[in-house]
């Protein structure tokens, strides 16, 4: 009797242990970071646009020899080893983010602002994951820390670095991305997905929105 | 609305081609001026305000667009070996640009065959997503025309120097012009790519007497909201359940058994 009493009573620590190790290492979402505040403007150095552009006097430059606007080609973020391929998409007929199908191009809103350029941020999105190809690089930036370089190439290969200061999970039915846009002027904000997988649904619940501020004046043109 | 697209083509060629239509539509406060040349046989200079801006500028080639600040500007057309804008062959004419909006100058015939210009303003205005918008304008020398796409008149009684636009989901339509009320081409049939969110605006010039008609096609962004969503994410790989619910229930029915399996060991002692 002694015996099946220190059986049971093991099998009941045991039993409590396991849940103890399960609360604890079971794998929990990495906790946001980063001031929900409006970024003020002083925080946010835009970089310097030379040469063409804004308030060129049509007297001094002949129009034809515009060059071609700079568009993101591609986006690093070294301390994760992510660095891929951009490609420009606008809406879809939903309304929402029209997205390639792979989780291994990014996508920059060519509607909204350029990387680097004054005015509402600009957005770049990625797949978190595709069935065809998995589990894409940005689902990295589920753990992208403070500080961590973004650094965007441009169509041109000059770079744009910045450095991220926040990362939240937001509830997809929450989200405002033209409040999100319009807040975080200056800025670059990049978003993936995250949280529970719907699987009736097929989309996750909540979007991971990383917020990064231009680190240098690199723009050059 | 900075990168801007131009095609001078045959019939039946594939008329729009651009990449990546840029971001924002006109900067704010800004006024952005695109100039088309539309008069064949004809190369010129361009004055603004007195400065020569475009250098011996071709038929059928289309400059900008610059970004300007609002206000009146005086455009002078010469000849291409003119010395200055004193003896015009065209102008000078003002034209007002307002801010926050987008416009074309186009030099081009009447329908009766003489050198103008015409100033249009591009809409710019947010289309539904999933649309794009097309804008067709006559600034050719021939009498009205309608519009077809595929086969049938979408526009129709289009006259010189005016414009016709429609907002159409994003796609690729065979477009072709004809004389009114005739279903014969005189253009085309050409294919016109109309993406969402861009306004394609595809100009009928040149002249019908001279059997020199052609199109051109230039595309300008539309000023469109922020995406509603961003639905990034399908094979839920990265899954984040809340808690290992079922985990933890079982667990807590194993403890609820062993605690039940050590009464009863203790009962029977």
């Amino acid at each position: 009797m002694r015996r099946a009493v220190a059986v049971a009573t093991l099998s009941c620590v045991a039993a409590t242990c396991l849940v103890v190790a399960a609360a604890v290492t079971w794998p929990r979402p990495a906790p946001d970071f980063g001031a929900p505040a409006k970024a003020s403007r002083t925080d946010v150095v835009p970089p310097i646009k030379a040469g063409l552009g804004a308030g060129v006097a049509i007297e001094s430059s002949a129009i034809d020899d515009q060059k071609a606007p700079l568009e993101p080609a591609s986006i690093a973020v070294p301390s994760l080893g992510v660095d891929m391929p951009i490609v420009p998409m606008g809406l879809n007929p939903q309304g929402g983010l029209a997205l390639p199908d792979t989780s291994l191009e990014a996508v920059w809103y060519r509607h909204g602002s350029v990387p680097g350029e004054p005015g509402d941020a600009a957005l770049i999105a990625a797949h978190v994951d595709n069935r065809k190809t998995g589990l894409g690089p940005f689902a990295k930036l589920l753990s992208v820390e403070s500080g961590a370089r973004v650094s965007i190439t441009m169509s041109d290969a000059t770079t744009v670095d910045f450095a991220v200061v926040r990362r939240e999970r937001v509830s997809k039915q929450d989200v405002n991305f033209e409040q999100i846009m319009e807040d975080g002027a200056g800025m670059l904000v990049l978003v993936t997905c995250g949280g529970r997988f719907d699987a009736t649904t097929g989309h996750y619940e909540d979007n991971v929105i990383v917020w990064a501020v231009p680190t240098e004046l690199s723009w050059t043109q | 609305m900075r990168k801007t697209l131009f095609a001078s083509v045959a019939a039946g060629a594939l008329l729009a081609a651009f990449a990546a239509a840029p971001a924002s539509a006109v900067e704010d406060g800004k006024s952005d001026l695109a100039v088309l040349h539309g008069i064949p046989d004809l190369t010129v200079d361009v004055y603004v305000n007195g400065a020569l801006t475009l250098d011996d500028f071709a038929p059928g080639d289309l400059a900008g667009p610059l970004s300007l600040d609002p206000g009146t500007y005086t455009v002078a057309i010469t000849a291409a070996d003119a010395a200055d804008d004193s003896a015009p062959v065209l102008g000078p004419v003002d034209i007002d640009l307002e801010a926050d909006m987008s416009y074309t100058a186009v030099a081009h015939l009447t329908e009766a065959g003489d050198p103008t210009v015409s100033l249009f303003a591009n809409d710019i205005s947010a289309a539904d997503s999933g649309n794009g918008r097309l804008t067709v304008r006559h600034v050719a020398a021939a009498p009205a025309v309608d519009v077809l796409a595929s086969g049938d008149a979408l526009f129709e009684g289009l006259t010189n120097p005016n414009e016709v636009m429609a907002d159409v989901p994003a796609d690729t339509y065979s477009a072709a012009v004809a004389l009114a009320g005739t279903t014969e081409p005189v253009l085309g049939p050409a294919d016109v790519e109309v993406q969402e969110g861009v306004n394609t605006i595809v100009y009928a010039w040149g002249s019908a007497e001279d059997a020199n008609l052609a199109l051109a096609v230039h595309s300008v962004d539309l000023t469109m909201a922020a995406p509603d969503g961003v639905a990034a994410g399908t094979a839920g790989l990265a899954d984040e359940q809340g808690a290992p619910i079922a985990l933890l229930i079982a667990a807590a029915l194993a403890i609820v058994a062993a605690a039940v399996a050590v009464r009863v060991a203790a009962t029977r002692k």
